[in-house]
C-alpha cells in the first residue's frame, strides 16, 4: 500500500486564556465533569451547536485514488473543532505533539480547491515558518486611476439638494433654492432635476399620457457669482430666476433655453448680457417676463441714435447676423397675434482687435472686468455706425489676402494658435493646462487666453456672432446698445396670400438710462466685424435671404 | 511671388529642422503662414538663400503636425468650407507654444 502523503492537518486548537473554572459543560454528556489544570479535551463542545454534525473526509485528496480501498474517516462537530471520531486519524489533539510523536517534515501544499481548513486561524503558528509560499504579486500591478476628488458639499448646498432631491421624489415642478445663502453651486447638486418626471393630471375620460415637466428654477437672494452651467442643459426650464445675486457674467449659450418663458436676471453685477440673447428672445416663443433691470450695465458716452434708419437697420442686422429685422414676421409657429421682445441697434463701441494671444492690436479696448466700475469707467465710447476704425496691421493683413470691407463671410482655416487652443480647453485635465503654462521657462501670456478658453469652453462654448463658427478666443469683439421693446403684432389675412400686420412697440422701461442695453459681439477672425453702413446705399435686400 | 523675390530662382520648397533632426520639405509659399519663417526667407538671411531653415526650439512630432497645417491652410485658405484639423490632445499644449513662437496666430485669410 502506498504511503499516505502527510496529509495537512489542522493547526491545534487554540487554548482558551480563561479557563473554565471548575466545570466544563459538554452538551450530549449527561455528567458535569471537573477539570482543574488539565484543559479540557477538544470537543464538539466548542461549537455552538447542540447537534454536533458528522462529516466524513470525502474533499479528501486521496478520494480520486480509486484503485486502492480506501477508509473513509469520520468526523464529529464543526470542521474548525474537528476531533476524528475514527481511530486512524492523524490528527490528534494532542497536547504536546513532541518532535518524534508527529516527525513533520517540509510539507508542499497543493492547492486544495474549497477545503476550508486553511482559513487562517491567530494560533495557526506551528508550522507558519516552514511552508515556502511563492512570494505575493504586486498587489496594484497597474498605477493606481487617478480618481477625482469629489468636492464636498457645503452645508447650504446639502440643504439645496435634499430640496432638490424632495421635488425631484415628489415630482414637483417647483423647485425653490432662493434665500439659502448659496454661494456657489454645484452641479451635482441641480443635476437630479434633470430627472424630474411630474405627474401627469388624471382625469376621467382622459387618457394617461406623459408630459414634459415645466421646471421652474427660483436661484433668488443667493450669492451666486457664476452662473450655474448645469442649467443650459435643462431643456424643459421654463422659469428662470436668478436676482439678487452676483453674476458678473451669462454664458452666450443661454440662447439653448428655447422653452423659457420668463427669465430674472435683476439685481446682478451684470455690466452686459450675451448678443446671444437676443437670438433667444427671438426664438422662445414662450417668453413673456424679461427683468433685466437693475444691473451695472455699460453706458454710451453720447446718446445719438446714430441709426434711426429702418432700412440701414435692417442692412446691419442682414450683414451681420444673416437675420432681418423683421424676420420674426415670418414665424409661422407663433400664430396671427403675438407679443414678443425685440431689439433695436442705437449705438456701437469701436471694435476690438486682438489676436488669439490676447493682445490687443486696436485703441479701443475692452473695459477690464476684474476692475471697479466708476461713473466714468462704466460709459463706452461709440462710433459712428458708417465707419469702423481698424488698426493698421489688422488693415494690412486685410489688403493683402483681397478681403474687401463689406465681406461678411470669412475664409480659410482657423489659425495654429486658436485650433490647438480650442483643443487643450476641451481636454479632460483643461483645468490644470494654465498652470502648467506659467511654470518656468514657458510662455506664461499664454496661459491667461487659456484659462479664459477653459472657462468659456465649461460653460458650452460660443460661437461667432457673423459666421457662427465655434470660437473659443474671439479675436473681435464689440459691444452694441441696443433698445428692448415689447412687440406686439397683429396679423390679418388680405385677400390673397398676403397679410397686413400692425406691430407696436413698447419700451419695457420707462428710465432713461436704462433705455439702452449693451450686448456683447463677438468674431472668430478679423474679417468677422459689424458691418459698415454706408447711407447711400438702397439695396436693403442684398443677401436675398430675406 | 514671394518664393522667387529677390531670391533668384530659388526653389519653390524650404526644408524645416527640427531640434532633434527631423528635416520637412514644405512648399515654400504654405511655409508662409507662419510670421516668423516669413521674417527669415523675406531678409537677405542665410535661410532666404539656401532654403534651410533650422527651429531650435521645436522637436519632430510637433514640427510635423506645424508642417500639416501649413498644407492644410494652404489647401483651404481661399475656402469658406473648412474641415476641422485633427490635433492630438497630448500634442496640443506644445502646439499651443509652437503656434505662438512661429507667429501662427489669427489672420484673416
Amino acid at each position: 500500500m502506498e504511503v499516505d502523503e502527510p496529509e495537512p492537518t489542522l493547526p491545534p486548537l487554540p487554548v482558551p486564556d480563561e479557563l473554565p473554572a471548575f466545570t466544563t459543560y459538554i452538551p450530549g454528556e449527561r455528567k458535569r465533569s471537573r477539570g482543574y489544570l488539565a484543559p479540557p479535551p477538544p470537543s464538539p463542545g466548542m461549537s455552538s451547536s447542540s447537534d454536533p454534525a458528522y462529516f466524513s473526509s470525502d474533499d479528501d485528496p486521496a478520494l480520486d485514488n480509486y484503485l486502492q480501498g480506501r477508509r473513509k474517516r469520520r468526523y464529529v462537530g464543526s470542521w474548525f473543532d474537528q476531533v476524528p471520531a475514527s481511530s486512524d486519524s492523524v490528527m490528534g489533539d494532542d497536547a504536546d505533539p513532541g518532535p518524534s510523536s508527529n516527525p513533520r517534515h517540509k510539507r508542499h501544499l497543493k492547492r486544495q480547491p474549497d477545503s476550508g481548513v486553511w482559513v487562517g486561524q491567530d494560533a495557526a503558528t506551528d508550522t507558519d515558518g516552514d511552508i515556502d509560499l511563492p512570494p505575493l504579486a504586486a498587489r496594484f500591478p497597474l498605477p493606481y486611476p487617478v480618481v477625482k476628488r469629489i468636492p464636498k458639499l457645503g452645508s447650504e448646498e446639502q440643504r439645496a439638494q435634499s430640496v432638490v432631491l424632495a421635488c425631484v421624489d415628489d415630482g414637483r415642478e417647483d423647485v425653490d433654492l432662493s434665500q439659502m445663502g448659496l454661494a456657489s453651486i454645484s452641479d451635482s447638486v441641480l443635476e437630479p432635476l434633470a430627472g424630474l418626471t411630474p405627474i401627469p393630471v388624471v382625469e376621467k375620460d382622459v387618457p394617461f399620457v406623459p408630459r414634459d415637466p415645466i421646471l421652474k428654477l427660483f436661484l433668488g437672494n443667493n450669492q451666486l457669482s457664476r452662473f450655474p452651467s448645469v442649467l443650459l442643459d435643462f431643456q424643459h426650464l421654463t422659469v428662470l430666476s436668478i436676482r439678487n445675486n452676483r453674476l458678473t457674467e451669462l454664458p452666450p449659450t443661454i440662447a439653448k433655453l428655447k422653452n423659457l418663458t420668463a427669465l430674472n436676471i435683476a439685481n446682478n453685477r451684470l455690466r452686459h448680457l450675451p448678443g446671444e440673447l437676443i437670438d433667444l428672445m427671438e426664438s422662445a416663443i414662450g417668453l413673456h417676463t424679461l427683468n433685466i433691470h437693475p444691473n451695472p450695465f455699460f453706458q454710451p458716452k453720447h446718446r445719438q441714435h446714430l441709426l434711426d434708419n429702418e432700412v440701414l437697420q435692417h442692412i446691419y442686422e442682414c450683414r451681420t447676423r444673416g437675420r432681418g429685422v423683421d424676420g420674426f414676421l415670418v414665424d409661422q409657429d407663433r400664430g396671427d397675434n403675438f407679443e414678443l421682445f425685440t431689439t433695436v441697434l442705437r449705438a456701437r463701441t469701436p471694435v476690438q482687435f486682438s489676436n488669439s494671444a490676447g493682445h490687443v492690436l486696436s485703441k479701443f479696448i475692452f473695459p477690464d472686468m476684474a476692475q471697479r466700475l466708476t461713473d466714468s469707467s462704466k460709459q463706452l465710447e461709440t462710433e459712428n455706425l458708417g465707419s469702423m476704425a481698424i488698426p493698421q496691421t489688422v488693415q494690412q493683413h486685410l489688403e493683402s489676402s483681397g478681403e474687401s470691407k463689406r465681406s461678411f463671410r470669412p475664409r480659410g482655416p482657423s489659425s495654429l494658435l486658436a485650433t490647438a487652443m480650442r483643443v487643450a480647453a476641451r481636454s479632460k485635465d483643461a483645468e490644470s493646462l494654465p498652470d502648467l503654462l506659467r511654470t518656468d521657462g514657458c510662455p506664461s501670456h499664454l496661459a491667461d487666453p487659456l484659462e479664459r478658453a477653459v472657462v468659456v469652453n465649461k460653460m458650452g462654448g460660443q460661437h461667432c456672432t457673423v459666421c457662427k463658427r465655434e470660437t473659443l478666443c474671439p479675436v473681435t469683439e464689440w459691444i452694441e446698445f441696443r433698445e428692448i421693446r415689447r412687440t406686439t403684432v397683429d396679423k390679418k389675412k388680405t385677400a390673397g396670400d398676403g397679410y397686413t400686420a400692425s406691430i407696436k412697440h413698447m419700451h419695457i422701461s420707462a428710465r432713461e438710462d436704462e433705455a439702452w442695453v449693451p450686448f456683447v459681439r463677438r468674431g472668430c477672425s478679423w474679417a468677422c466685424t459689424p458691418n459698415v453702413l454706408d447711407p447711400s446705399d438702397k439695396s436693403p435686400l442684398v443677401n436675398g435671404n430675406f | 511671388m514671394h518664393a522667387t523675390n529677390g531670391n533668384g530662382g530659388a526653389s519653390k520648397y524650404i526644408t524645416l529642422v527640427s531640434k532633434d533632426g527631423f528635416e520637412f520639405v514644405v512648399l515654400r509659399e504654405a511655409s508662409l503662414c507662419s510670421d516668423y519663417i516669413r521674417g527669415m526667407l523675406r531678409n537677405n538671411m542665410t535661410e532666404a538663400r539656401t532654403g534651410r531653415c533650422e527651429l531650435q526650439d521645436i522637436n519632430g512630432v510637433i514640427l510635423e503636425k506645424v508642417v500639416e497645417y501649413f498644407h492644410y491652410w494652404y489647401k483651404f485658405k481661399d475656402r469658406e468650407d473648412v474641415p476641422d484639423m485633427e490635433i492630438p490632445v497630448e500634442n496640443c499644449l506644445e502646439l499651443v507654444v509652437a503656434a505662438d513662437y512661429l507667429g501662427m496666430d489669427s489672420k484673416p485669410h
